[in-house]
């Protein structure tokens, strides 16, 4: 395949470039001699067709975390864009063409994202981005994505700062080509919120990954609680850089300021190495009450479902709710393909490549303009219910927190009893009144 | 105008048969060289960024291998000074885009702020160079390799750290490059082809300057260095004093690259610090050929090109680095000189075909090349059964 690739290029070399160069008599010598160079031309020449977005289909390009500690991530979404296409394709695709998702690694690195981004946009000519998951990368993506004018619809990726407008704080960078369709730290934190407020605790500690999303959830943690009147002190807080080994100077820092429950935004390799070093440190006897922000997307996908039975964890997307019939459909597709329970991940990546099929449709257009007038405000439906996107471009999707609680029938945790808590635009914004953090909502 | 354009194409055509008939002198390569970097500019928007990102590695892996292949000292810590050059840029662009603006107009702070960025980038790559430098020549070979890594990888734990506020952890900086208002004239910096012309302009600068100090009496001692630092010494040069200058010297070239990157990519992350950043112009200048000025640029090339033909494929891209691997066993075992060697290499042999068929046609030719081939192979099944070492012709 590859192989192929040069020989256009070759040929493609010999009637544009090498025509100048054809009436001079190049022997052997000197072609060898301008190698160098001249396979540097070549590869420029030949990559004109580089672009796989013919007349008649509908690419997407999808940027995720494929590789490192944190590439469970990305093979999720791959598997909710897979499913997505199938569905798609088997039904008449979008408006009769064939939709096809280019998935490509970010490697959790702004760097990466960016070529990638690049790469999609002007050699595989995509119609939509989608995907991302860590928020230092959408953050340093959003501005770029206005510069392109492509639309990004983000699936993972919680950072409120790419829904908030830019200018809203100073690191709001949230513009009219940015949408998100899964939830915010602010919706996941003021499901947390409510969830504090109806437990017996009040001394609150947190530890989470030292970056911005460890530090946003504690941030709106806080601006939460107090902004919904719940009784609780902030004792202490622990920022273990990412991929840590040894979380036992951490542990024992939160173990001695004795909180009566803790808030962890921990996730990934990082959050299941904790765990098991949290346990051998007797921290599930001393602390009350653990919640886990992003528990379940990390449980699900892990082997032996590490989450502790009885403790608090949050989900974007729950597949028992609601129970609705779309939701169940895609539930038992899903078991059936993959032969786990769906994470949220997956179902954002599903539901991402659905919401391209409608703005197409509806807007009978690919251009980035219509897909963009498309999503603003659009209505939608898909496994998580029903939702619309804000003035800031973000999906009205609840907060989901429930019970940790081992099915036998799925041979994996879930979460039982489970919460949805609405968070309507008013009522976060109004919880917010007095912080200066933004709702991204 | 069309004499004029004709006058110019009669030109160049006359430097191509001069360069046929006269053979290849530098002079007339390097202009080739030019000419092949403003063709490029005409091409489709993503090649144009997949050669500038290209042209910045090339800096690098040369700037590297000043070091490297020329004074015989292995760093693995130059993605220290890359690093530095990226935030040097990134953190000025943060903070001081508005003071400037202040000072030049609005027009042309984008311009001014890259410019002061891009010095302060160099800046603080020397002020980290310095005592870097001082401390690591002092020891050889793998223990230099080693202490380096290790001011590596303090430098980026360092940029992780977020000291006061200023590196942003590993979320890393936003690099923003405006638009720029001249004369009547606007355009951004970041424009892809604009960048191109920077990027191109700066690299082809400092890879001459790299270029002129190796061919000057200060790259001679740099040889006699990496020969037998023993004699160098003998002949009264300060060894210690001269490989610290080299040391500085290459790294201020590395963080020149390192500020072009930041510009390319928009951003300034640790990554671009991380020892496998390192790694990387010690394997573009290995596949290419350390003994030879143009090696690392070939080395670059392949590497950069390569790594893209495999990102085509989904399912090789998660293995890209088994490619290389195979690549650098092949490199190390059969072409002692690098790529540029093996270029060398093949076009020797070809003339030596050439020679063979002038003087007794084409029956002597085959015969040569079957008798070189054979040869060939026959040295090379030797070498793999009786594993002979051989040192790629250099005394190290």
């Amino acid at each position: 395949m590859w192989l192929t690739v040069v020989d256009k290029n070759i040929t493609r070399d010999a009637d544009g470039i090498g025509s100048s160069t054809s009436g001079t008599g190049y022997d052997r010598r000197t072609i060898l001699k301008t190698a160098t160079a001249g396979a540097g031309l070549t590869s420029i020449a030949g990559c004109l067709g580089g672009g796989s977005g013919g007349s008649g289909s509908v690419t997407l390009g999808a940027m995720n975390i494929l590789s490192g500690f944190a590439s469970l991530y990305g093979e999720e979404a791959e598997r909710g864009y897979d499913l997505a296409v199938e569905e798609i394709n088997n039904n008449g695709g979008i408006d009769g063409n064939d939709v096809e998702v280019i998935v490509r690694d970010t490697e959790a690195d702004s760097g990466t994202a960016t070529q990638q981004m690049t790469s999609l946009i002007e050699e595989d000519g995509v119609d939509g981005l989608m995907g991302l998951d860590s928020s230092g990368v959408a953050q340093n993506i959003a501005p770029q994505i206005k510069q392109s004018q492509m639309p990004l619809m983000i699936t993972h990726a919680a950072t409120p700062y790419v829904t908030s407008p830019e200018g809203e704080s100073e690191d709001s960078v949230g513009n009219d080509y940015v949408f998100r369709c899964s939830n915010t730290v602010a919706h996941d934190m003021y499901g947390a919120a409510q969830v504090a407020s109806e437990l017996d605790a009040t001394d609150w500690a947190t530890i989470g990954p030292d970056y911005a999303f460890g530090y946003d959830t504690w941030a709106y943690f806080q601006a939460f609680a107090e902004g919904m009147g719940v009784d609780a002190n902030f004792t202490t807080e622990q920022y273990p850089p990412l991929a840590t080994s040894d979380y036992s100077p951490y542990i024992s820092s939160i173990l001695d300021a004795e909180p009566d429950a803790v808030i962890t935004p921990l996730w990934g390799s990082d959050l299941t190495t904790f765990l098991g070093q949290a346990e051998d440190s007797g921290w599930f006897d001393q602390i009350d009450h653990t919640l886990f922000s992003v528990g379940m997307g990390t449980d699900l996908p892990s082997d032996g479902s590490p989450l502790p039975e009885g403790e608090w964890a949050s989900t974007r997307y729950d597949p028992f709710v609601p129970d609705t019939e779309e939701n169940n459909t895609f539930l038992e597709t899903y078991m059936e393909e993959y032969d786990t329970l769906p994470t949220y991940n997956a179902e954002g990546a599903y539901r991402a490549v659905y919401l391209y099929k409608k703005a197409i449709e509806e807007g009978g257009s690919t251009n980035a303009g219509d897909l963009v007038d498309q999503f603003s405000g659009m209505q939608h439906t898909g496994p998580v219910g029903e939702y619309e996107f804000t003035e800031t471009n973000q999906a009205s999707v609840a907060s989901i927190w429930g019970e940790v609680t081992y099915s036998d029938e799925y041979e994996s945790n879930v979460l039982e009893p489970v919460e949805r808590y609405e968070a309507a635009p008013a009522d976060v914004r109004g919880a917010l009144e007095g912080s200066d953090l933004p709702p991204g909502l | 105008m069309s004499t004029q354009n004709d006058g110019l194409v009669d030109r160049i055509g006359n430097v191509g048969r001069q360069a046929i008939g006269n053979g290849w002198t530098t002079e007339r390569f390097a202009l080739l060289g030019l000419l092949a970097l403003v063709v490029v500019s005409v091409g489709p928007q993503f090649q144009v960024y997949l050669f500038t990102e290209f042209l910045i590695i090339a800096l690098f892996a040369v700037a590297f291998n000043l070091l490297y292949g020329y004074t015989g000292l292995l760093s693995f810590g130059h993605a220290m000074f890359f690093g530095a050059g990226a935030y040097g840029l990134a953190i000025v662009l943060r903070d001081y885009q508005s003071a400037i603006a202040e000072i030049v107009g609005t027009g042309l702070a984008p311009l001014a702020t890259f410019v002061v960025g891009g010095i302060a980038g160099v800046a603080l790559a020397l002020l980290i160079a310095i005592p870097v430098g001082y401390l690591s020549v002092r020891l050889e070979e793998i223990y230099f390799a080693l202490i380096t890594l290790a001011f590596g990888m303090l430098f980026y734990s360092l940029l992780l750290q977020d000291p006061y506020g200023l590196t942003n952890g590993s979320d890393g900086i936003f690099v923003a490059l405006g638009g720029v208002e001249l004369g009547g004239t606007e355009f951004r910096l970041a424009g892809r082809r604009i960048y191109y012309y920077i990027t191109a302009t700066v690299v082809t600068i400092s890879i001459y300057g790299i270029w002129r100090i190796v061919n000057s009496p200060f790259g001679t001692i740099c040889k006699a260095l990496r020969e037998s630092p023993d004699r160098a010494a003998a002949l009264g040069i300060n060894v210690s004093v001269h490989r610290w200058m080299t040391f500085i010297v290459s790294a201020l070239f590395v963080s020149i690259a390192g500020v072009l990157i930041a510009g390319f990519s928009s951003v300034a992350t640790p990554n671009e610090a991380h020892w496998s950043m390192s790694a990387t112009p010690v394997v573009a200048t290995v596949i290419g050929g350390a003994s030879y000025f143009g090696g690392p640029i070939v080395g670059a090339f392949l590497y950069h090109y390569v790594r893209w033909g495999i990102s085509r494929f989904p399912a090789l891209e998660a293995y890209w680095e088994l490619f290389f691997g195979i690549m650098l066993i092949v490199v190390v075992l059969y072409f002692k000189q690098g790529a540029a060697g093996g270029l060398a290499m093949v076009g020797a042999w070809l003339r030596n075909v050439q020679a063979a068929y002038d003087r007794g046609g084409a029956n002597a030719a085959t015969a040569f090349v079957r008798e070189s081939i054979g040869e060939k192979l026959g040295s090379m099944m030797s070498r793999s059964t009786t594993g002979r070492s051989d040192d790629g012709g250099t005394d190290r």
